[in-house]
C-alpha cells in the first residue's frame, strides 16, 4: 500500500462513515453508529501512518482525479481535479483527521439527546476539511470550501434551538460566503493571469520575478482575495462573530466547528499560499495587524463572558489571530510557530469544548481534564502552550528587528505587543473558564436527574487522550525536539531557520502567562477592592467587552439596515421611475386598447389583431424608410 | 438527424391539433394527449442530443445544410432538450390546476413549445421570425387567458414590450437580408442564417462604395438587433414587463417564460449578434456589459426584501440572466461556456422553484413566504427539492449554479476584474436573500396557512386532503429538472462537449487582439529551466 492509498483512505473514511449512517439508520441506529465508527478509526490510523511515513522523508503526494472542465480555444485549457499534499500539509491534515476522529467518536458514544442526529454533518465537515487541505487546485479547494461551509451551517443549525440557530446559521453562511468571494476573486485572477488554477503551477509561476512585475495589480488583488478569505475562515476581526454564535450549541458541534472546521482549513491554506503572499509584503503586514488585533480583542471579550462555550469560542478566534500574525511574518519560523499552535489548539480547545459539557461534570476526574486543558493552553512552562505562544512572540519580535522601514517596525512592534497582551488575556480567560465550569457543575443537577446523560468511559478515555496531547504536544514536537521544523525542511529553501531560542522571550511569555493566571485567580476579589476612580475606568471597558465591541449593532446598522433601505429604494425606482414614468405611456396604451375592445365578444383576439396590424404597419413604414435611405 | 429535427418540431404542432380535436370528441383525454406529446418530444430531443454527441458535435456557425429550414447542432440541441423537458414539466404541473378551457390551454403550451423549438432550430430568417411570433402569441394567450387577477394588463404589457423588441429584430434582420443581397456579387437573396453569418463579416474592409454604405448601415442593424434582443432577455432597464408577466402567468406560463422565452433572447445574442457583428460587439461591449452589470446587482437588490415567491423569482431572474449575458459578452471560451451553462442551470433550478411555488399556492392559496414555516419536516420531498434549487441558484457545489458561475467568473476575469467583483457582491447578496427565504419557509416552527380552495379564501379549518407532500405526478415534473441541475454541476464537461465546437468558433471570431495575453505556464517553466 503506497502513501497515495493511505491519503485516499484518510480522505474517504469520514465519507464512508457518513454514507453508512445515512443508509443504515433505518435498520437500527445503534448498529449503524457502531459500523460507522470503523471507517472513522481507519481514518485516524491512516492519518497516523501518513505522519509516520512523511517523518521518514517521503515525497509529496500527487493524485490526479481527472479533468473537470476542458475548454478548447486558441489556448486550450483544462481545469483538473487532483490531490496534492506535501509534508507540511500532511502533518496538519493528520492533526485535523485525528482531532475530528476523536470528536466524532466521542459523539458516537454519547448518550445525549440528538447527538446521533448531528453525526452526518460532523463527518461531512471532517471529510470536506481534509479534501480542502489536500486539494491540488484552487477550484477543488473552492468546491470543498463551499461544501464545508454548508456542513458547518447544517451542524450549527442542528445543534442550536430556534431562534438562535436561525441567526447563527445566517451568520455562518454569510461570513463564509464573503470569504469564498475572496477566494473566487483570487482564483479568477489567477486564471486570467497565469491560465491555471493548479496550486503548484500558480505558486511556481508567481514566484518567477518577471511575472511579479508583469501583473502587479492582479497579484495584489489575488492576495487581497486570499486574505479576505482567510479573515472570514479564521474568524478574524470584524468577521469573528460567526464562530462565537455557532459554537454555542452542543459541545461536540462546538468542538468540531472550532477545531476541525473552516478556521483550520484557512490557516493551512494560508501556509500553502505563503510563497504567493510574500510577494505583497504590505498585505502580509495588514494580515499581521488584523491577527494581532483579533487576538487582543478576542481575549478582551473572552474575559467578561459568562457562558463557557462562548468564552472558548472567543479564545479560538484569538488563537487563530496569533496564528495569522505568525504566518504573516512570511518566514519558516512563523509557519512552524503557527503550526505548533494549530496542533495545540486542535487538541486543547476540543478538550475544553467537550469538557464543558454537563455530562462530564458528573464523572470523577473531569476537573483534572479541564485543568489539563487550561494548563496546556495557558502558557505555563514547560507545557505545550508555553512553547507555542513563545514561538509566536519570538517570530513577531524578530520581525521588529528585521524590518528596515520605521513604519514597518512600528507595525510589527504593535503586533508583537498585542500578542503578548493576548497571552495575558487568554490565560486570564482560561482560569475564569475553569471557575465558570466548576460553578456550573455545582448548580447543574442534570447528572442527578438523568444518570444516562453522563459521559461513558469511552468518552472519558478519549478526553484523557486529548488532555495528554494538549499538555505534551508542544514539548514533543516544538522547540525542545525541533520535530516540527523537520516537516518544513522539504518545502522551504535550504538555510531557512526554525524558531530561535531566546531566554528573553521565554521570560516575557512565562511572565505574561503568570500575570494572566494570577489576575484570573484573584481577579474577582481584587475587583471589589479597586479604588473608585479605577472602578470608574474599568466599568466602561468591561461594558464594551461584554457587548462584544457592539459588533452586532455594527452589523445591523452598517450592513443590514442600509441594504434593506437600498432594496426598498430599488423597488420604488423600479415601480415609479422605470415602470410608471419611463414606460408609463407604453404600459398604458395596451390597457387603453383593452378597454376599447372590451365590449367586443372576444376582446383579447381583437386586441391581438389590432396590435399585429399596428406592428406590421410599423415594420412596413420602417422598411420603406430604409429603402428611401438606400436610394 | 435532419429528419429527426423536423419531427421534433412538428410533434408539438400535431399534438396541439390533436388536443383541440380531442376537446370535441374525447374531452377526458386532453391531458393525456398533451402529456404523451411532450414525452415523445422529450424522447426525440434526447435522442437527437445523443446522435449529435455520437457524431462529436457540430458547430452552429459551420457550413452545414443551409438550405434546410431547421437543423440541430451541438449548441442548439441543449436548448431543444431543455425546452422539451420544461414543457413536460409544465403539462404535469398544470394537470389539476387548469380546469376551465383545458384544451386551448394545453394546445397553447404545445404551440409555444413548437415555436420555441423552431426558434432554436431555425436555420433561416423566415422560420426564425415565424416561430418567434408563434411563441409570442401563445405566451400572450397563456398569460391573458389563464393568468392571475391582473392578467390582462400583464399580457398587454408583455405583448407590447416584446412587440417592440421583436419588431426591432425583424427590422434588423430584414435590413440585413437586403444589405446582403446588395453587397454580394451575384445579387442573390438569401435568408439562410449560417450563410449570412459566414458572409456578412467579409463585407467589412471590402474596398467598394457599397462596402462603405454597409459600414454605415451595419451600425443600424446591430443597434436594432441589440436593443430588440435586450428587451427580450430582458436587460436593465427594459425588464419591467417581466415582473408582471411572470407573476400573473399561470405556473406553466411562468415556467416556460422563465426557462424558454427569456432564453430565446440570449440565444439570439449567441446565434445572431455575436457571430454577425464581432467587431461592433467588441466596440460596444462595454456599454452592454455595463447594463448587464447593473442588472446583476439591481435584480438582487429588488429581491432582498421580497416576500412573494413569484416576484422573488422574477427579480432573481433579472440578475441571473444579466449574469449570463455578462458571460456571453466576455467573448472568450470560458465566459461563453459559463453563460450557456448558467442559462441551462437557471432554467432548471428556477423551474423547480416555480413549480414548488405553484404546489404551495395550490395547497395553501398563498405565495407569501411569511405565511410558511418548518415545511422541511412536514413535507420532506418538497423541502429537499427547494433546497436543491436554492443551492444551485446560490452557486454552491455540486450543482449547475456552481460550475456555471465559476466559468462565467473565470471568463469575466479575462475581460474586466471590476465585473468579477460586482458579480461576487451580487452573489453574496443573493445568498443572503435566498437564505432568508429558505430559512423562513423550510425551518423553524411549522406554519401553514389554512386555505379553502373552493371559496378561494383562508378558512378556519385546514383541508387535510390537499395538504400532502409532493405526489408522483409532481415528482415526475420536478425530477428531470433536478437531474439537469445536479448533472450539469457534477459533469459540466458532458454538456460543454456538445457546445465546444460552436463556442470555440465563436470565441475565435470574437478574439480581441488588444487584450493583454495571459502568462503561459509552460513558457515560464521553460524560462526558469524546469
Amino acid at each position: 500500500m503506497t502513501i497515495n492509498h493511505i491519503l485516499i483512505l484518510t480522505l474517504t473514511g469520514p465519507l464512508v462513515a457518513c454514507l453508512l449512517l445515512l443508509v443504515l439508520s433505518g435498520a437500527g441506529r445503534k448498529w449503524a453508529v457502531r459500523l460507522a465508527s470503523l471507517p472513522v478509526v481507519v481514518m485516524m490510523l491512516s492519518a497516523g501512518t501518513l505522519v509516520a511515513l512523511v517523518a521518514q522523508g517521503s515525497q509529496p503526494v500527487e493524485i490526479a482525479l481527472g479533468t473537470w472542465i476542458s475548454l478548447l480555444g486558441s489556448e486550450p485549457t483544462d481545469i483538473t481535479a487532483s490531490l496534492y499534499a506535501d509534508s507540511w500539509s500532511i502533518l496538519l491534515l493528520s492533526t485535523i483527521a485525528l482531532t475530528g476522529g476523536l470528536i466524532v467518536l466521542s459523539a458516537m458514544n454519547s448518550s445525549a439527546e440528538g447527538e446521533q442526529r448531528r453525526l452526518p454533518p460532523m463527518l461531512l465537515m471532517v471529510f470536506f476539511s481534509i479534501a480542502a487541505l489536500s486539494s491540488g487546485s484552487f477550484l477543488m479547494l473552492a468546491a470543498a470550501w463551499e461544501l464545508l461551509s454548508l456542513s458547518a451551517c447544517w451542524l450549527a443549525g442542528a445543534s442550536l434551538s430556534e431562534p438562535r440557530s436561525r441567526s447563527a446559521v445566517r451568520r455562518v453562511a454569510l461570513t463564509l460566503r464573503a470569504g469564498s468571494c475572496g477566494l473566487w476573486l483570487a482564483m479568477a485572477l489567477m486564471w486570467s493571469s497565469y491560465g491555471t488554477v493548479d496550486f503548484s503551477q500558480v505558486l511556481r509561476v508567481a514566484g518567477a520575478s518577471e511575472i511579479s512585475a508583469f501583473k502587479n495589480a492582479h497579484l495584489w488583488l489575488i492576495n487581497a482575495g486570499l486574505i479576505l478569505w482567510a479573515t472570514a475562515a479564521c474568524a478574524q476581526f470584524p468577521l469573528f462573530l460567526w464562530v462565537t454564535d455557532s459554537a454555542e450549541g452542543t459541545p461536540t458541534a462546538s468542538a468540531m466547528i472550532q477545531c476541525v472546521g473552516p478556521g483550520a482549513v484557512g490557516i493551512c491554506t494560508l501556509v500553502r499560499c505563503l510563497p504567493l503572499l510574500t510577494l505583497t509584503p504590505n498585505l502580509l503586514l495588514l494580515l499581521a495587524i488584523v491577527g494581532g488585533f483579533t487576538a487582543f480583542t478576542a481575549g478582551f471579550i473572552a474575559v467578561t463572558q459568562t457562558r463557557p462555550q462562548r468564552m472558548v469560542a472567543f479564545l479560538t478566534a484569538g488563537y487563530f489571530g496569533l496564528m495569522c500574525a505568525a504566518i504573516a511574518a512570511g518566514t519558516s519560523a512563523g509557519v512552524v510557530a503557527a503550526g505548533l499552535l494549530l496542533v495545540l489548539h486542535a487538541f486543547g480547545n476540543s478538550l475544553l469544548c467537550l469538557a464543558c459539557d454537563s455530562g462530564f461534570q458528573s464523572r470523577s476526574g473531569s476537573k483534572s481534564l479541564i485543568a489539563a486543558g487550561v494548563l496546556g493552553l495557558s502558557g505555563i512552562p514547560p507545557l505545550s502552550g508555553f512553547w507555542a505562544l513563545s514561538a509566536i512572540v519570538q517570530v513577531l519580535y524578530s520581525q521588529v528587528d528585521n524590518s528596515a522601514e520605521l513604519t514597518m517596525k512600528i507595525c510589527w512592534s504593535v503586533t508583537c505587543g498585542l500578542s503578548v497582551a493576548s497571552v495575558v488575556l487568554s490565560s486570564y480567560a482560561l482560569v475564569r473558564l475553569s471557575h465558570l465550569v466548576s460553578l456550573e457543575a455545582h448548580t447543574s443537577d442534570t447528572a442527578q436527574q438523568d444518570p444516562a446523560a453522563g459521559a461513558t468511559w469511552i468518552q472519558m478515555a478519549l478526553l484523557s487522550l486529548l488532555a495528554i496531547s494538549a499538555l505534551a504536544s508542544g514539548a514533543a514536537i516544538g522547540q525542545p525536539t525541533g520535530l516540527l521544523s523537520q516537516f518544513l525542511a522539504p518545502i522551504f529553501p535550504p538555510g531557512a531557520n526554525g524558531i530561535e531560542n531566546s531566554p528573553f522571550i521565554y521570560g516575557i511569555c512565562a511572565a505574561a502567562a503568570a500575570v494572566g493566571i494570577l489576575v484570573g485567580w484573584y481577579g474577582p476579589s481584587l475587583n471589589r477592592s479597586f479604588p473608585a476612580p479605577l472602578q470608574r475606568f474599568v466599568r466602561p471597558l468591561s461594558a464594551l467587552s461584554r457587548r462584544e465591541l457592539f459588533l452586532h449593532d455594527f452589523y445591523y446598522l452598517c450592513l443590514a439596515l442600509p441594504l434593506r433601505t437600498a432594496s426598498l429604494m430599488a423597488r420604488f425606482m423600479d415601480w415609479f421611475l422605470l415602470d410608471r414614468l419611463t414606460s408609463g405611456l407604453a404600459a398604458r396604451l395596451p390597457v387603453a386598447l383593452a378597454r376599447f375592445t372590451r365590449p367586443a365578444k372576444t376582446g383579447l383576439i381583437s386586441l391581438y389583431t389590432m396590435l399585429t396590424v399596428l406592428a406590421v404597419s410599423v415594420i412596413l413604414v420602417l422598411v420603406v424608410w430604409s429603402g428611401i435611405l438606400q436610394q | 438527424m435532419q429528419q429527426l429535427t423536423n419531427i421534433l418540431i412538428t410533434t408539438p404542432c400535431a399534438g396541439a391539433l390533436l388536443v383541440l380535436a380531442c376537446a370535441r370528441f374525447l374531452p377526458s383525454t386532453i391531458r393525456c394527449v398533451a402529456l404523451l406529446t411532450t414525452i415523445l418530444s422529450s424522447g426525440i430531443a434526447c435522442g437527437l442530443a445523443g446522435a449529435i454527441a455520437a457524431s462529436a458535435g457540430d458547430s452552429a456557425y459551420g457550413p452545414h445544410a443551409s438550405s434546410t429550414a431547421f437543423h440541430a447542432d451541438g449548441l442548439n440541441v441543449l436548448f431543444l432538450v431543455l425546452t422539451s423537458l420544461l414543457t413536460l414539466s409544465a403539462v404535469l404541473i398544470s394537470w389539476r390546476t387548469i380546469e376551465k378551457r383545458a384544451a386551448p390551454f394545453f394546445a397553447m403550451l404545445l404551440v409555444f413549445q413548437a415555436g420555441a423549438l423552431g426558434v432554436f432550430a431555425a436555420s433561416n430568417v423566415v422560420w426564425f421570425l415565424t416561430s418567434w411570433e408563434a411563441c409570442r402569441i401563445a405566451m400572450f394567450f397563456l398569460i391573458g387567458q389563464w393568468g392571475g387577477g391582473e392578467r390582462r394588463q400583464a399580457a398587454a404589457k408583455f405583448y407590447l414590450y416584446t412587440l417592440v423588441g421583436g419588431g426591432l429584430v425583424v427590422l434588423g434582420l430584414m435590413l440585413l437580408v437586403t444589405s446582403h443581397q446588395q453587397l454580394t456579387a451575384s445579387g442573390e437573396i438569401t435568408v439562410s442564417i449560417p450563410r449570412l453569418i459566414q458572409e456578412t463579416p467579409q463585407f467589412t474592409g471590402a474596398d467598394t462604395e457599397l462596402a462603405e454604405n454597409w459600414e454605415h448601415r451595419k451600425l443600424w442593424i446591430f443597434a436594432c438587433l441589440a436593443v430588440g434582443l435586450g428587451i427580450q432577455i430582458p436587460m436593465f432597464p427594459f425588464h419591467t414587463w417581466m415582473q408582471g408577466a411572470q407573476v400573473e402567468a399561470p405556473a406553466a406560463g411562468s415556467l416556460l417564460l422563465n426557462g424558454v422565452w427569456l432564453k430565446l433572447g440570449a440565444f439570439g445574442v449567441l446565434q445572431l449578434l455575436l457571430p454577425l457583428f464581432p467587431d461592433l460587439c467588441r466596440q460596444y461591449a462595454d456599454l452592454f456589459r455595463l447594463l448587464a452589470g447593473i442588472g446583476v446587482v439591481y435584480g438582487v437588490m429588488l429581491s432582498l426584501v421580497q416576500d412573494d415567491l413569484k416576484r422573488l423569482a422574477a427579480s432573481m431572474t433579472l440578475s441571473l440572466m444579466s449574469l449570463s449575458v455578462l458571460g456571453l459578452l466576455s467573448m472568450n471560451a470560458a465566459g461563453i461556456s459559463g453563460g450557456i451553462l448558467l442559462m441551462l442551470g437557471h432554467a432548471a433550478a428556477m423551474g423547480i422553484l416555480i413549480c414548488l411555488t405553484e404546489v404551495l399556492f395550490d395547497r395553501f392559496g398563498t405565495r407569501e413566504a411569511e405565511a410558511f414555516g418548518g415545511l422541511m419536516f412536514a413535507y420532506p420531498r418538497l423541502g429537499a427539492l427547494a433546497l436543491l434549487a436554492t443551492i444551485s441558484l446560490t452557486a454552491f457545489p455540486p450543482t449547475a449554479g456552481f460550475s456555471a458561475t465559476i466559468l462565467t467568473i473565470l471568463g469575466l476575469a479575462e475581460r474586466d476584474v471590476g465585473y468579477v467583483i460586482l458579480t461576487l457582491c451580487a452573489l453574496l447578496l443573493g445568498t443572503w436573500c435566498w437564505l432568508r427565504i429558505i430559512q423562513r419557509i423550510l425551518w423553524g416552527k411549522t406554519r401553514e396557512p389554512h386555505y379553502d380552495p373552493r371559496n378561494r379564501r383562508v378558512s378556519a379549518q385546514p383541508d387535510s386532503g390537499r395538504r400532502r407532500d409532493l405526489g408522483v405526478r409532481e415528482l415526475a415534473a420536478l425530477i428531470p429538472l433536478a437531474v439537469v441541475v445536479t448533472g450539469i454541476g457534477l459533469v459540466p464537461q458532458f454538456v460543454l462537449n456538445q457546445a465546444q465546437p460552436s463556442v470555440r468558433q465563436l470565441a475565435d471570431r470574437l478574439e480581441d487582439e488588444q487584450l493583454p495575453r495571459r502568462i503561459s505556464v509552460s513558457v515560464v517553466e521553460n524560462r526558469l529551466g524546469r
